[in-house]
């Protein structure tokens, strides 16, 4: 196994997909943040001329991020049918709902596996109640989707860490 | 801790490290742990290296504390 194999590396994926997903999901917070209250927000009635009132922040942002899934998902694909062709065996489905990042290659890959997700769930445990108490606060909506998606990263990069130990290249 | 003979046995047979691991089942990574201390084999993988290595388990394997 190698630095490079792609359930080595599967964290490092999830994580420049929520900075990616981030991004977006800041354009989406202000368009809804529009759309929602009132749909008749979305018009101004400007010296009796009816214009569309476009938030060019968060339309921006979200092409941005969309722009920036291409890149993304196009390596992604690549890397993916690279590896299956690779290993046959150890093929990864995008249909899937048992994490790729798990190797259970061995007995010691499944003790280090065993050991990271231990790591992953003692975060969990100190940062599910610490959000909860940030979420008492009324501060912007985006700013408690930032908190879950740092979290998100946060458990890739513990994860991540511990496996990457243990994958000695000659 | 967990001492071993397992670099030494390893080299006088001639088996690299993935050598070693395919034939007994696990990968190069393993085996290096092994060698260093870092990783307690199972029973299972302790007796398959015995075997592969022509030793007993328990010339193969011993405690820190059974050198005193």
């Amino acid at each position: 196994m190698k630095k490079s194999d792609l359930r080595v590396q599967y964290p490092l994926w999830n994580i420049t997909l929520i900075i990616i997903l981030m991004i977006i999901s800041y354009g989406a917070v202000r368009c809804s943040d529009i759309l929602f209250p009132m749909i008749r927000s979305l018009i101004d009635n400007d010296g009796g001329v009816v214009v569309a009132k476009i938030d060019m922040t968060s339309i921006f942002t979200v092409i941005v991020g969309l722009v920036l899934l291409v890149p993304f998902y196009s390596a992604y694909f690549q890397k993916l049918s690279k590896h299956n062709k690779q290993y046959p065996n150890d093929k990864i489905s995008l249909f899937s709902f048992h994490p790729p990042e798990y190797i259970e290659e061995d007995e010691m890959f499944r003790q280090v596996t065993q050991k990271a997700t231990k790591k992953v769930y003692s975060f969990y445990t100190m940062a599910i109640p610490l959000t909860i108490a940030i979420m008492l606060f009324p501060l912007n909506r985006y700013f408690f989707i930032v908190i879950l998606w740092l979290i998100f990263i946060i458990q890739n990069l513990l994860y991540y860490k511990e496996i990457r130990k243990y994958i000695v290249e000659i | 801790m967990l001492r071993n003979r397992v670099k030494e046995l390893r080299a006088r047979h001639g088996f690299s490290q993935t050598e070693l691991g395919s034939r007994t089942g696990v990968t190069r990574q393993t085996i290096g742990f092994i060698e260093k201390g870092e990783f307690s084999p199972s029973i299972t993988l302790s007796l398959r290296l015995a075997k592969h290595l022509q030793v007993s388990v328990d010339d193969l394997f011993w405690l820190e504390e059974d050198e005193i």
